[in-house]
């Protein structure tokens, strides 16, 4: 689905990504972790196409187009979905009206007609059990005056809604205590299928416990340093990210 | 909602939509003022003679006046000699049936997405249409008068109920109020009445749509709208005009009595051409808006969304008079190119318990200057009198400028004025965020200035609600990136 | 103007002539001549609009009737404060080197030069009159106490108009407190027009605080023009509680990035005082920042205006500029008049302003009483903490304490 070949990155003038390579296929379930400052941001940033990233070297393939050329919402619309670690607000906009917005633009993209307005909330009513989410929640203003973990839910209840084939989700769930981090566990593992892929960036393995990856990547000062099994996760629960840190520099000075 | 949808439908034209002329054959005065033409407009409206020497000695205040020069705004002087001050559509006058009506005419009409055709009775609301100057039809005539309710152009007014005329005319804003209102009042040629009789509840929406169409004309239409004890009406307004190189005068005077317990909405979509995007051409519009909460309980309430227009003056007001009357104004004014927007609102409060509310958003793009210009004024009878005002401005690009000035003035010791506003601009993370939703720049734009100005359009029927969002985004067109 | 009032001021410049250096008599003249070919300010002035000089000085004063004493039984020393620092004595509106305290002899100096620009009448009008200059200037490396500035005016002879006029400067790195007070004595009218222009060089800060509390037949007018360079600070707060008129005008200019200007104020007045603030800050470059609380609490005919003006110029991008003026209205005889006003022209900035016309708290008040305050001192404790908000940036921990006398004296009675 999506082939990430030795990419490096710059913002400001400073090396942050130096030759990332991930290959994600259909159905799978990647999980990126990383001490801070690895980043694991940037890479989220960069397959999205935001502003003041400067792309020096290596190539991005997602579904046989060249991610890197297409804009931010172009992005979008080949399904290609970043849930964000902060999500912004929008004052006077309500969600439904912002998702009505996008679904529709995207489905122009793929040459499907509008949805009408029932067509629509009755779509809206069954994504809305995925993540328990509140009507209310839906008419007030984006993300405005929203608590961490509706923001959050929002972020999946917007996935739901747009099915995308890829969905990146950035620190989904720091700053969600057990119950919420449960219900954006159970919206994305219900969301899975043979046909779309996830990556799941994360700090902690905690996220790891209610949503399977088929892969866990470590990513440190710009590339993936270790690549293994959801027991690699719970190696560097253990032994934290010094172990890596210690390893990966000690590596550099031979 | 529905309507966002159709913004982004229609997303796709680009130049100024309303901007084609229609040759009609116009029956016009000749160009400039005098004394002579003044006659001339009020002889060809046949009027009685009270209302000639009314209009003469408007005139003469108006000749003595010198033009308002404290707004912020620029403009190169007006040449009031070089402005035909009447024009009618010759096919126009008298029109009995609307099947007599010029088929020109209509379609011009339909062009602008308003049905004159009763059996239509699509959006089930009444329209008196206003091209140049005259009033050309107004439809749902007769289901109106059944329940009393007088809606006609202002001439027919004249003839047909000289009395409130006389009664009201110039009782809210006197002739020579101010420079503008004392022009119009010489020569203002039509316009809309409207009378709702004690205890009505208006039924549909009443409205009025201007059109200048043709060149060198200044428009000066005059709307009186009297609410008799507890009754209600919601008035709309809307406007367009062709595109033209030169510049057009629009003076209008609106005057709202409201009685006790009465509400009256007025709501103005105004889209007067405002010039290209060099600033050549469009509409000067400077209009003189009032109403008055005579009797207790009354409330008056203004909506406006000003896209249109090269410059703008004008200043919807409230006089509360009445104890615990309720004055209102939401207003969306947005600028772009060169247009310039000197716009606000006067509440005066005399009675007591009254209460104001002002939301004012302004969005200013490319070489624009918005002003917003306010006066809260509670008068030392006007005890435990509130007023909130709140004034956002937006900036897309530093070319433009947002101006605020609100004046506050408080004679009594039991009354609660607050004032805030703030300016922002649109940040790059809400539009990145929309992009990665899979929205495109401008409808990002779009969204996100349209909930920047939600709580005004709130407050517009539906109706109106969709063609304000869409005349949003378009005027904004092409403003960031 | 009219031909009394120009035979008035004429008169006045004739018998001082003879006083002024003949090199600055040139520019005196035409200093003059802008006064005598334009009129004081009324009504139809829209800065001037709730603060008609022209009417109230042709009610109160009278230009023919002004004498020129040089004598007085005022013992200046006895009002001190008893403190180290700079002792400055103006009397009837020039500077008096010779009954002076001055620690730092290098700062204060008559200034010779005598081409001050004037922008308006009543900057004119001192430009034409002022007797003497005194210059503030603290130079780098150079620790300077503070400035204690005192204005005497005794009019128990006759009416009195005096133009104090000073000059400060504050050099790169350099930091300068200032205090001003007004003592007078006498019941004839006394019009005050005073000009203070200051410059407040790179990194350098200033701070000017003013106690304005006037008897009833004082008339002033302040002109306070502030230029300042890059990175540098500039602090007003200002005082005021009684006096026939009091109009102060501060016009802050930044000329450079990073500069920073606070302005706060208070306002406690009841008679027929009027107090009228009116300020301008001009933002011309990025990064800067402006901060202006002004509060007032009127009682019985009191009248107070406040017109704020906040200029962002194009280039003042990243500027974060607040403006609020809150107001408290204990009359039905008093009014206030306030004009918060924000011009902007740059797109990344953040600007906020808002005012507040309101009476005491009726909720606040009610708690307080049910908690067994009574019902005046319970008010009085709300008036207090409300004002006493503006006492945070005064530089001197006694004037804090001085001014809050004030707040108590004024309010408990």
């Amino acid at each position: 689905m999506i082939s990430i070949k030795n990419l490096h990155a710059k913002i400001e003038g400073k090396k942050i990504l130096k030759g990332i390579n991930l290959e994600v296929k259909p159905g799978e379930v990647h999980a990126i972790m990383g001490p801070n400052g690895s980043g694991k941001s940037t890479l989220a940033s960069v397959l999205t196409g935001r502003d003041g990233y400067e792309i020096t070297d290596g190539s991005v393939i997602f579904e046989n187009k060249n991610l890197l050329d297409l804009d931010t919402e172009e992005r979008a619309r080949e399904g290609i979905f970043l849930a964000f670690q902060y999500p912004v607000e929008i004052p006077g906009v309500s969600t439904t009206n912002f998702l009505k917005t996008a679904l529709n633009q995207i489905r122009q993209h793929r040459g499907e007609k509008n949805l009408d307005a029932v067509s629509f909330l009755k779509l809206v009513k069954s994504k809305m059990k995925l993540v328990d989410i509140d009507q209310s929640l839906l008419s007030r203003s984006l993300n405005e005056g929203f608590s961490g973990g509706e923001k959050k839910r929002n972020e999946i209840f917007q996935m739901a809604m747009l099915e995308p084939k890829l969905s990146i989700l950035d620190e989904t769930d720091s700053g969600l205590d057990i119950d919420a981090l449960r219900i954006v566990a159970n919206g994305v593992n219900s969301l899975k299928s043979k046909d779309n892929a996830s990556i799941l960036i994360t700090h902690y393995q905690r996220l790891l416990d209610y949503i399977m990856p088929d892969f866990v990547h470590v990513l440190f000062d710009g590339k993936i340093v270790k690549t293994g099994n959801k027991s690699l996760a719970l190696e560097l629960e253990e032994k934290g990210y010094d172990w890596i840190k210690v390893k990966h520099s000690s590596l550099e000075t031979i | 909602m529905s309507s966002d949808d159709q913004i982004l439908e229609e997303f796709t034209s680009k130049e100024y939509e309303h901007g084609w002329s229609v040759n009609f054959e116009a029956d016009e005065a000749p160009m400039g003022l005098n004394e002579e033409i003044v006659r001339f407009i009020s002889h060809k409206k046949n009027e009685p003679k009270w209302l000639l020497d009314w209009r003469l000695k408007s005139y003469r205040h108006w000749a003595q006046l010198k033009e308002p020069k404290w707004a912020n705004v620029e403009y190169p002087k007006i040449d009031y000699q070089g402005i035909k001050y009447y024009s009618a559509p010759k096919k126009g006058g008298k029109i009995k049936s609307l099947n007599e009506l010029d088929p020109e005419m209509i379609k011009t009409f339909e062009r602008l997405g308003i049905s004159l055709n009763e059996q239509k009775r699509l959006s089930g609301i009444a329209v008196d249409a206003v091209i140049d100057s005259v009033s050309v039809a107004t439809t749902f005539k007769e289901t109106l008068s059944e329940l009393g309710i007088i809606f006609c152009s202002f001439s027919e007014a004249v003839h047909e109920h000289p009395e409130l005329i006389k009664k009201y005319l110039g009782s809210v804003i006197p002739a020579a109020d101010n420079y503008f209102s004392a022009l119009n009042s010489a020569v203002f040629s039509d316009g809309s009445f409207c009378y709702i009789p004690k205890g009505v509840r208006c039924p549909m929406e009443l409205s009025t749509y201007f059109r200048i169409n043709a060149a060198n004309t200044g428009q000066f239409e005059r709307t009186l709208i009297i609410a008799e004890d507890d009754s209600y009406v919601s008035y709309l307004e809307g406007c367009t005009a062709p595109m033209r190189d030169e510049n057009q005068l629009h003076a209008a005077v609106v005057e709202i009595y409201a009685a006790k317990n009465a509400e009256v909405k007025y709501s103005t979509v105004q889209n007067w051409y405002p010039g290209n995007k060099d600033g050549t051409g469009g509409i000067y519009n400077f209009v003189t808006k009032r109403g008055i909460c005579a009797g207790d309980h009354a409330k008056i309430s203004w909506t406006q969304v000003e896209t249109g227009s090269a410059v703008t003056w004008k200043y919807p007001s409230c006089i509360l008079k009445g104890d615990h009357s309720v004055g209102e104004f939401y207003s969306v004014a947005v600028t772009n190119n060169y247009q310039q927007a000197d716009t606000g609102t006067k509440m005066i409060h005399l009675g007591k318990h009254t209460k104001s509310r002002i939301v004012s958003k302004g969005i200013s793009a490319g070489k624009s200057q918005n002003s917003y210009r306010g006066h809260v004024k509670v008068s030392k009878r006007a005890t435990h009198s509130r007023n909130f005002s709140q004034c956002d401005s937006l900036l897309m690009g530093n070319q433009c400028g947002a101006h605020t000035f609100p004046y506050i003035d408080v004679d009594n010791s039991n009354s609660q004025i607050e004032h805030e506003a703030t300016t922002s601009k649109i940040g790059e993370d809400q539009i990145f965020y929309c992009k990665q939703r899979g929205l495109d720049e401008e409808s990002s734009v779009a969204l996100i200035v349209n909930g920047f100005a939600k709580e005004v359009m709130n407050n517009l029927p539906m109706e109106f609600a969709v063609e304000a969002q869409k005349l949003l985004a378009l005027t904004l067109e092409g403003s960031v990136g | 103007m009219e031909t009394s009032v120009v035979n008035g001021i004429r008169d006045v410049f004739n018998n001082n002539e003879a006083n002024y250096q003949s090199s600055s008599l040139a520019h005196r003249k035409s200093a003059l001549d802008f006064v005598l070919s334009h009129n004081f300010p009324d009504r139809k002035d829209e800065e001037y609009k709730y603060t008609p000089v022209n009417q109230i000085l042709k009610k109160n004063f009278n230009f023919k009737n002004t004498i020129t004493s040089k004598t007085t039984d005022f013992d200046f020393e006895d009002y001190f404060y008893q403190l180290e620092g700079n002792h400055l004595v103006f009397f009837n509106g020039s500077y008096q080197p010779f009954q002076s305290k001055i620690y730092n002899e290098i700062c204060c100096h008559l200034e010779k030069k005598s081409n001050q620009s004037f922008h308006d009448i009543f900057d004119a009008l001192n430009v034409a009159f002022y007797e003497n200059s005194l210059k503030i200037e603290v130079n780098k490396n150079y620790r300077s106490q503070p400035f204690f500035i005192y204005y005497f005016y005794d009019s128990q002879q006759g009416q009195i108009f005096g133009n104090p006029n000073i000059q400060i400067v504050g050099h790169p790195d350099t930091r300068i407190e200032i205090l001003e007070n007004t003592i007078s004595k006498g019941t004839y009218p006394v019009f005050i027009n005073k000009k203070v222009s200051v410059h407040v060089k790179t990194n350098a800060e200033i701070n000017i605080t003013k106690i304005q509390n006037y008897k009833k037949h004082v008339y002033q007018i302040y002109n306070l023009e502030v230029n300042q360079d890059t990175q540098s600070k500039f602090n007003s707060n200002v005082y005021s509680f009684a006096g026939g008129l009091i109009r102060n005008n501060l016009k802050i200019n930044q000329m450079g990035e990073n500069c920073e200007s606070h302005m706060h104020g208070l306002y406690l007045i009841t008679g027929h005082t009027h107090v009228d603030n009116h300020t301008a800050v001009n933002h011309t470059h990025p990064h800067s920042y402006s901060n202006e609380l002004y509060k007032g609490i009127v009682d019985e005919s009191a009248r107070a205006v406040f017109n704020g003006k906040i200029f962002v110029r194009p280039e003042a991008q990243k500027t974060n500029a607040f403006q609020s003026n809150q107001n408290i209205n204990l009359s039905d005889e008093a009014s206030i008049y306030t004009k918060p006003q924000l011009e902007i022209w740059a797109d990344d900035v953040k600007c906020s302003h808002g005012c507040t016309v309101g009476q005491l708290d009726e909720e606040a008040l009610f708690y307080l009483r049910s908690r067994g305050i009574g019902k005046n001192q319970a008010k009085a404790l709300i008036l207090i903490a409300f004002s006493e908000q503006s006492l945070e940036h005064i530089p001197f921990e006694f004037v804090k304490k001085e001014i809050d006398t004030l707040i108590r004296k004024r309010l408990i009675g």
